[in-house]
């Protein structure tokens, strides 16, 4: 077993036992839930490269630390978004920083850990059934070792209009320590919300966050996933989203931070006629490795799935994408497209990216693209040849290949901030000030 | 006829070239141990050479343990290596000078398969190097050839009379240890054919081998080598057709191509193995191993119309070593009843300015699982390097299954590599275009799917071209015209 592999049992162990850190007081079906959880990642341990899902993302860096428990820490010093917010430090529950004023009538936001003691029945029939990815590591972790993470409950037929912030704020503190946020977001039917997670923190520490969505029939979520962990860090992040019939559910990634960041989403296209529309952007420098591993389960007919997913490249940073689209038998009429793109932009920059399609049944329309290119020298041309400067032109072309992912974040004071982000994160990006 | 009934009855025709000829054979008693090897090797006259490197690949092989590759998308029962039967050569008569003294029974397969070997030396210009069941019993054109210093014989001869240049390319594009089965065929091949194109020299007429599968319980295991020497340019044509069987067979070849500076070499295939019957029982299994290394401003092209076997494990891919080194992959895989194919390529890009194409056409009808999957690696001296693939899925059928899954590897930033792929089924707005106006049903569907495949087809010789739509249609009338 590797170093980080018997920090984590040990931990699993000391839990099963019963110990201190462990939220006490929970439920049976919790138990239960954690029980199979420890059992699943004691079998499976840390995925190697040996590993379909793992082949281009090799995890020996985080393996070989020793990760403790997640240290308590004050709420750090930062710019939190507008109300409602719910905010999480190092994984637990943030009262002093969290603010749900504006929260309208038949939206409920409040801590996962408490919801669980106070009125389990409403978390039960959700919790583990969304995340239902079989002999994910990284996923069984999480239900063994959450301590808290935000519960988001919408009433059927809320339109809930003001944007509903997560934030994860993680403050490296001493020894290296893991904390594993847990969020479950339940959508009645015909319930519509705008939703942020916002990953933020500074120093080296493991985030390990799963999330799980249910959207019920006719819901229409927008959902913002923004990653800006510390430079040093390692985030795991799992998104499961089970959509009911003809819901809605539109997705955006932005993966800027962290040593090593992966994030999965994986949508279950359940019921008839639903709908998701997933886009993403790494942008890594240095020498970062930003994955992403979408699956879409087309399980029923005359559903809608669309990805396109861009990668920036500098540095000796290395971007991986995984897309695989699955239609199953009996899912007629299946509209499938996938598009990742990848902008390479120094020497030492690497990509690997397999988009996959597996279709088992003949009334479909799916495609899939994956481009590998650098800026374009005719283009680069054309704007020298305009008095451009070399440095700028460059920018230009890069923000130019990056910003129709950053203009799908919804809330505006959001966009305004990853846009500031992302070119913060380009070379010359500050003289994008007044162009992007 | 509706458009049901029309697909019906293309896709459930009868496998056409099934029947069995019985030639006295002459066999080795089943199973694999070194002893087999070495009757195997005695039996074939081979130098001690050989021998050595056949049993070091089958020492290797023991030591993977019987553990097949478990990746592929593809289901089978477990196979028995110890129930095959190695080695079988028609029983032979003496040494064959002409036509006339090859067994009548031998011939009428030929002729039933659409080959007759003396129509054939009389027109197409075509040299063929008819392997039945792993011995070549004829081969024609060789004055001619010889002419030109061209060498194109059997393995076995190769291994005689050309023993340095086997010595020098056999096992430096796939090395016995390349995989589990490249490894089985390294230590048992039975024959296959070899061809040298000295520099400068274009071949002079394309170079073929029809590759037939015969006795029962006999596992194939051919071994081609090719090597265009400098400048050199050779088109090389492979077809097979195999009979009716109720038991699994086996085949595990191995091709290996070196394109030396500045030389071409067009490899085409056309494989119609027996596919088993509709309940999907019996039919040829088939894990092939092709792989070409292409150095500077070399070209390797592979073309592929797959439509038989129950099992196509393919991936015919090249090496691009050299710099402005070219490689194409043009491929058509139709699976019908329950035929599975796995099949792609793979493009290592390691020279500069290296280029490759990849167009790659699958047919799911019937309960036919069809899965493309290839690499694109781009090395990271790869300076400049560029790769298209395209890769199109037609679906037949709501029992089928079309699968893609194409991996990108990229360590150059100057690189271009895109890829794309779409799956559909046939268009009834087309079947009612063509229907409008006044295109019968079949001929519609036959048209449709020609078009789609065209784009392969059309890099076929002109030769092959005529058979391989035959064949396809064989397969599938009216899907691929």
């Amino acid at each position: 077993m590797t170093l980080a592999e018997q920090s984590f049992a040990d931990q699993l162990e000391k839990g099963a036992a019963g110990v201190e850190w462990r939220p006490t007081g929970e439920p049976s079906f919790v138990c239960a839930l954690r029980a199979a959880g420890r059992d699943t990642f004691l079998r499976t341990k840390l995925p190697t490269l040996k590993h379909e899902d793992w082949r281009y993302t090799s995890l020996a860096g985080l393996a070989a630390q020793h990760f403790g428990p997640a240290a308590r820490a004050l709420v750090p010093a930062a710019d939190l978004p507008p109300a409602p917010r719910l905010v999480f430090v190092n994984g637990r529950f943030a009262p002093g920083a969290t603010d749900l004023s504006g929260l309208p009538t038949g939206v409920r936001m409040g801590s996962l850990a408490l919801a669980l003691r106070e009125r389990p029945a409403a978390v039960e029939p959700f919790m583990g059934q969304v995340a239902t990815a079989r002999d994910h590591a990284f996923g069984a972790l999480n239900t063994g070792l959450f301590e808290d993470g935000a519960l988001v409950e919408l009433e059927d037929g809320v339109p809930c209009a003001v944007t509903l912030h997560l934030v994860f704020l993680t403050t490296a503190s001493g020894a290296l320590f893991a904390a594993h946020p847990r969020n479950l977001v339940v959508v009645g039917k015909g319930a519509r919300a705008t939703l942020v997670e916002s990953y933020r923190g500074a120093g080296a520490y493991l985030v390990n966050a799963v999330t799980e969505m249910a959207l019920g029939e006719g819901a229409q979520v927008e959902h913002d996933r923004v990653q800006e962990d510390g430079q040093q860090a390692f985030h795991l992040g799992l998104l499961q989203v089970s959509q009911g019939a003809r819901s809605r559910f539109t997705g955006q990634s932005i993966a800027l931070g962290g040593q090593l960041a992966r994030v999965e989403a994986r949508v279950l296209l359940g019921a008839e006629g639903a709908a998701c529309d997933l886009h993403g952007l790494y942008v890594g420098g240095g020498k970062q490795v930003l994955d992403h591993l979408v699956y879409i389960d087309h399980a029923s007919p005359r559903c809608v799935s669309r990805e396109v997913f861009k990668g920036v490249l500098d540095g000796a940073s290395r971007g991986v994408f995984a897309g695989r689209v699955h239609v199953r038998e009996g899912a007629q009429k299946t509209d499938a497209s996938q598009v990742n793109s990848n902008l390479l932009l120094s020497e030492d920059a690497t990509v690997d990216t397999k988009p996959q399609l597996e279709i088992l049944n003949d009334d479909v329309k799916c495609s899939h693209g994956g481009t590998v290119g650098q800026i374009r020298e005719d283009q680069l041309f054309y704007l020298r040849s305009r008095g451009v400067s070399e440095a700028l032109a460059r920018a230009m072309l890069t923000w130019a290949f990056a910003s129709d992912m950053v203009q799908r974040v919804g809330p505006e004071e959001l966009r305004v901030r990853v846009r500031r982000a992302v070119t913060g994160r380009l070379a010359n990006g500050e003289l994008l000030r007044e162009v992007a | 006829m509706t458009q049901e009934a029309t697909l019906r009855e293309l896709t459930e025709g009868k496998y056409k070239y099934g029947f069995v000829t019985e030639v006295e054979t002459d066999q080795v008693p089943k199973g694999l141990s070194e002893d087999v090897i070495r009757t195997i090797s005695q039996k074939k006259g081979e130098p001690e050479w050989m021998l050595d490197w056949r049993l070091k690949a089958y020492r290797h092989w023991l030591g993977l343990g019987m553990a097949e590759p478990t990746w592929p998308n593809v289901r089978y029962p477990r196979i028995d290596y110890q129930d095959i039967v190695y080695y079988s050569a028609p029983k032979p008569k003496a040494k064959l000078g002409s036509m006339d003294e090859v067994d009548p029974e031998m011939k009428m397969a030929f002729a039933k398969l659409g080959i007759p070997l003396a129509e054939q030396q009389r027109l197409a210009g075509v040299a063929v190097d008819a392997v039945f069941d792993s011995v070549s019993v004829a081969t024609t054109f060789k004055e001619k050839l010889a002419e030109k210093g061209v060498v194109f014989c059997s393995f076995s001869e190769a291994v005689k009379n050309h023993p340095d240049l086997v010595k020098k390319y056999l096992g430096s594009v796939v090395p016995y240890t390349d995989n589990f089965f490249a490894t089985l065929n390294s230590a048992v091949f039975s024959d296959g054919s070899f061809a040298y194109i000295p520099k400068g020299v274009r071949c002079p007429m394309e170079l073929s081998t029809y590759f037939r599968i015969n006795a029962q319980d006999t596992g194939q295991f051919e071994r081609t080598l090719i090597v265009a020497d400098e400048g050199a340019y050779v088109s090389y044509l492979e077809g097979c057709t195999a009979p009716v069987r109720d038991t699994n067979q086996l085949h595990a070849a191995v091709v290996e191509l070196v394109a030396l500076p500045g030389a071409q070499i067009k490899y085409s295939t056309v494989q119609n193995w027996y596919p088993g019957d509709a309940d999907g029982k019996g039919g040829i299994y088939n894990f092939v191993t092709k792989r070409g290394k292409a150095l500077e401003r070399s070209k390797i092209s592979w073309t592929q119309v797959e439509t038989g076997s129950a099992i196509t494990w393919k991936y015919p891919s090249c090496i691009l070593q050299g710099d402005d080194s070219v490689g194409e992959f043009y491929s058509v895989a139709l699976t019908n009843n329950r035929q599975q194919a796995d099949t792609g390529t793979k493009m290592i890009h390691v020279g500069k300015r290296t280029r490759s194409t990849i167009i790659s056409k699958g047919i799911s009808a019937g309960r036919g699982q069809n899965t493309y999957r290839g690499l694109v690696k781009v090395l990271k001296g790869a300076v400049g390097a560029r790769n298209y693939s395209q890769c199109d899925s037609l679906l037949i059928g709501d029992r089928c299954g079309a699968h893609t899954f194409p991996y990108i590897e990229v360590k150059n930033p100057t690189a271009q590599v895109e890829h794309e792929a779409t799956t559909s089924k046939i268009g009834e707005d087309q079947l009612f275009y063509c229907r409008q106006r006044g295109i019968a049903e079949e001929d519609a569907v036959s048209m449709i799917v020609n078009g789609f495949a065209r784009q392969v087809l059309k890099e076929l010789p002109m030769e092959f071209a005529v058979e391989a739509q035959k064949l396809l249609g064989m397969s599938l009338e009216g899907s691929v015209g």
